[in-house]
């Protein structure tokens, strides 16, 4: 169950069995989406998985070559821009540098012929909302990049638009700064009470931002989620490898405890999982994030427990890796924040234990690699 | 010495030499001769006409005061002067009402045969000049071009001004669409994305965006036309009738050998054109304007389709007619009457009789005017190579501070010059009243080619040795190469293909220049030259036919020139 068939939200905007092509390349596929009103919602995804396009196409940059987009219930495939009421605030803020800032803002109401007085408001108002209002004389070239983008968003606002689509918004900040922004940013959606389709290959981002996440691969959605439901119940190999740090095991469902499917792993691991009861002899991969591991010193035997010797332990800051080569043959990593980190030496003999409810159980894939890539 | 001393290894006798040759000493030596090159050779002569008349006196008692004929010159001068702004004014405006939108499209849509589209608008830049004046004459002012095809029996213009500017929008437009394009492909597409998003339909996002953002670009490439036009002889010879601009004027008071006027006519030509570069200087750095009135619901009616398709039909219209049909009519024309007249039927007016046949032995003339049109050109471009690529490398490396910023002006000078001035300032310079070293024949045609074409060498590198990533000759240079390796083995190669580009570029120049061979000739001709006599004498077919020699070459050159430079 989507959030958005339990929440309070309309649908703002449908998309319906839309593809874009170039020339051989098929960025988006027979694609099926809907956001509700008032709703923050990113497209997450790796570069080249079609979100840009997507999020182009909804605001009439790309026309799709077949499918229908619908805003506010109004159908806008073959509008342009210009007529579907969005605003799109880009990657490089594309403010226009022989403007003012406040000439940037007021373009928007200017153009559209508004009555003086009210564009005079509007811009006002934007400008207040990005707190823009003590530089709105200066020029584009004395901002940096978080003041262009307040004002790429101050022109968006104030051309009245309750749907706000950001193009990596965030992807020309340093890091340090973008972390600050995501919040800015939000607040002011929710502030306003817009919607927002947010585009980004930043998963942490989107976690932080988002109500729900679509998160794209090869031209199509793998997984519409909340950001909880992304991490605790990814839907396949590929969501769970691409938010968060997850090791992969195989093996063969062996029967069932009173808590779910046992998995019986290379080695002759048994791994108990929370997970529903599966097929018997049905061949599985069983995921577990990095983090849920814990590191028992000694060779321990028995269910959710692989023994193995460290062959190196990184320190990251604010937490420390150890990589575990297990005795079976695969490798796991295990996330320890530093101030309760164990201190290990390569070689040194070590148990990765979780706990059933953290393991992820997925059938086995077709292509297993390919179903690992992260493109 | 232990075996695995490799680093002391002696190099290679030729690498020891280089590292000989990188020597302080001889670098600066090397920047001295760049720069001595382009003082004397270039600059010097160019504005040498400045210090001729100082004799204020020969100048007031020509030009002012003659006995006979009282102020008469400086009226004439005032008149071609007044004719030439005005020739250029309108063909630069014309140029850019046609060209605009061509820029535009070549620009920002893609459709199929856009290659072939965009290889037809530089044709005209092939065609020398006085063959397009030439082409122009038969297509619009005779029974054979357009005025046949409407059924009348004599041509729909005259010579005059009328025809000068055709010639001039149908030679300039290259430059014109050329410089707009890029400047247009530079533009952030994004920005116009942005506008439309906020609501602007095409025509105000190209107005309230796309303009401004090109200003600067507009105005320098309408200023790069304009000057061409200002300077240009050949065509106008051919066109201008009784109204003569001031090249011509200068071109034929050099040939009645009044070196006074002549003189005082090319220093205001001269000065005229730094003006010119320098606005074009400060130009290029504008950028905006304001919104201004809007008219939203008049802006949204003219972005509709059909507009589109309104405005489609007047490029292709207005590109065909104007410029294309008109500059390359003269190979229709030669070709209808190969073996003689399509009226009369007679040989005598046939390319093959008047060409080949003829007692006046037209082949011989046109033999040696092509070999000597190429040795010209051949050695103008040689010498500019040698003298050009440490130059652009002086101007792009070393810094200079000041001097190169004056430098980099006067590099431009050469370009808005119009040539004949130019020549007429070499040959003061060179001649018996200057240094009295080279005559008018042969060699002084070759110095003053060498003067034209050397911006276009030196722009064209400059811009290749800009766009070279310097990391892979610092990676050389950790590999043990002396700064004269790291440049045989590795800058020569990267700057291969844009050398080439340079060469070619000052080579069709060169093969194509009429104003400037003609005020220092002497008794050599060149083929754009013997076209202007022979259409002066009337003897049109041979004329056609050397024309479409002429625009053969130059054609295959430029097509050379784009598949080396990876246009698209």
């Amino acid at each position: 169950m989507t959030r958005f068939e339990e929440g309070p939200y309309l649908p703002e905007i449908e998309v319906v069995n839309v593809s874009k092509r170039y020339r051989s390349v098929t960025a988006i596929d027979r694609l099926n989406l809907s956001i509700g009103s008032g709703e923050y919602f990113t497209l997450l995804g790796p570069s080249g998985c079609g979100k840009t396009t997507l999020l182009r196409a909804i605001g009439g940059l790309v026309e799709p070559d077949e499918g229908e987009i619908h805003i506010e219930g109004r159908l806008v495939t073959g509008l342009s821009p210009e007529e579907r009421g969005i605003g799109f605030v880009f990657q490089q803020f594309q403010i226009f540098p022989f403007m003012t800032i406040l000439e940037n803002v007021a373009y928007g109401p200017s153009i559209r012929g508004e009555d003086p007085s009210y564009a005079e408001k509007q811009v006002y108002e934007a400008l207040k909302v990005v707190k823009l209002l003590d530089r709105a004389d200066a020029y584009p070239k004395d901002l940096g990049a978080p003041g262009l983008q307040r004002c790429g968003i101050a022109r968006a606002l104030a051309t009245g638009a309750q749907l706000l689509l950001f193009d990596e918004p965030m992807g020309a900040m340093d890091p340090k700064i973008k972390r600050e922004f995501r919040y800015e940013l939000r607040k002011i959606v929710k502030g306003q009470g817009l919607t927002a389709v947010h585009v980004t290959h930043d998963q942490e981002e989107a976690m932080v931002i988002s109500d729900r996440i679509a998160v794209m691969r090869r031209g199509r959605i793998m997984q519409v989620g909340t950001p909880l439901e992304l991490y605790y119940r990814p839907n396949s190999i590929f969501v769970a490898n691409f938010i968060g740090e997850i090791d992969f095991l195989d093996g063969f469902c062996v029967g069932e405890s009173e808590k779910g499917c046992v998995v019986e792993t290379r080695g002759g691991l048994p791994l108990y999982t929370s997970d529903s009861c599966r097929k018997r002899g049905e061949r599985l991969v069983v995921g577990i994030r990095r983090e849920n591991f814990r590191i028992e010193l000694g060779r321990k035997r028995g269910h959710d427990r692989l023994p193995g010797r460290v062959s190196r332990s990184v320190f990251v800051g604010p937490y420390v890796r150890h990589h575990v080569d297990l005795d079976n043959g695969y490798s796991v990593a295990v996330k320890e924040p530093s101030g309760m980190a164990h201190s290990l030496s390569p070689g040194e003999e070590v148990t990765a234990i979780f706990h059933p409810r953290d393991a992820l159980v997925f059938e086995y894939p077709e292509n297993l690699v390919d179903e690992m890539a992260l493109d | 010495m232990g075996e695995d001393d490799h680093s002391r290894r002696p190099l290679s006798r030729l690498v020891r030499i280089e590292r000989f040759l990188s020597a302080r000493r001889f670098r600066v030596l090397s920047d001295f001769l760049a720069l001595s090159f382009f003082l004397i050779v270039v600059i010097g002569p160019t504005i040498y006409v400045f210090f001729t008349v100082l004799d204020w006196n020969t100048i007031h008692t020509w030009v002012f005061a003659d006995p006979f004929t009282g102020n008469t010159r400086w009226l004439m001068m005032l008149r071609a002067l007044t004719v030439s702004f005005e020739i250029a004014g309108v063909a630069t405006i014309v140029d850019i009402i046609i060209g605009l939108p061509m820029a535009l499209i070549l620009a920002r849509y893609q459709f199929r045969y856009k290659k072939f589209v965009d290889t037809l608008v530089d044709l005209p830049m092939a065609v020398p000049t006085s063959a397009l004046g030439f082409s122009l004459f038969l297509f619009w002012g005779t029974k054979e071009g357009l005025a046949g095809l409407l059924g009348m029996d004599r041509g729909l213009l005259s010579r005059g001004p009328l025809m000068v500017i055709l010639a001039h929008v149908a030679f300039t437009y290259p430059y014109i669409v050329r410089s707009l394009k890029a400047i247009i492909i530079g533009i952030d597409e994004t920005y116009e994305d942005a506008a439309r998003t906020l609501g602007a339909p095409p025509i105000t996002v190209l107005r309230s965006i796309t303009f401004p953002l090109m200003t600067g670009g507009l105005l320098s490439g309408a200023t790069l036309a304009f000057t061409r036009s200002l300077g240009e002889t050949g065509a106008t010879i051919i066109l201008s009738g009784v109204y003569s601009t001031a090249p011509v004027l200068i071109v034929s008071w050099r040939q009645m050998l009044q070196i006074p006027p002549t003189a005082f006519l090319s220093v205001i030509l001269v000065a005229i054109a730094i003006i010119l570069t320098t606005i074009v200087r400060i130009v290029m750095r504008i950028q905006g304007g304001t919104l201004g009135r809007v008219w939203p619901s008049v802006e949204r009616r003219l972005s509709r389709p059909s507009m589109r398709v309104a405005r489609d039909t007047f490029v292709v219209v207005s590109f065909a007619l104007i410029v294309l049909v008109p500059s390359v009519f003269i190979i229709d024309y030669m070709a209808g009457r190969l073996t003689g007249s399509p009226y009369t039927g007679r040989a005598e007016s046939g390319v093959i009789y008047q060409v080949f046949l003829a007692p006046d032995q037209k082949w011989d003339a046109l033999l040696d005017a092509l070999v000597t049109s190429l040795r010209i050109s051949v050695l103008a471009t040689a010498i500019n190579m040698a003298a050009g690529l440490p130059m652009a490398f002086a101007m792009i490396r070393r810094r200079w501070g000041m001097v190169k910023g004056i430098l980099d002006f006067m590099i431009d000078v050469p370009l808005s010059v119009p040539t004949a001035a130019l020549g007429f300032s070499f040959f003061l310079f060179w001649g018996s009243e200057g240094l009295n070293l080279i005559h008018p024949g042969f060699w002084l045609v070759a110095v003053v080619h060498i003067a034209f074409t050397y911006p276009y060498v030196v722009r064209t590198l400059m811009a290749v040795i800009e766009g070279l990533d310097p990391g892979v000759e610092e990676a050389a240079a950790t590999l043990g190469a002396p700064p004269l390796t790291v440049f045989r083995t590795v800058t020569l190669p990267l700057l291969g293909p844009g050398m080439l580009a340079a060469a070619i570029m000052a080579f069709t120049r060169s093969l194509g220049e009429t104003g400037a061979t003609i005020v220092v000739m002497g008794l050599s001709r060149t083929i754009p030259v013997l076209i202007v006599d022979w259409v002066e004498s009337l003897a049109l077919p041979a004329a056609s036919f050397a024309c479409v020699i002429l625009i053969v070459i130059s054609y295959c050159l430029l097509l050379a020139l784009r598949y080396l430079l990876g246009w698209e």
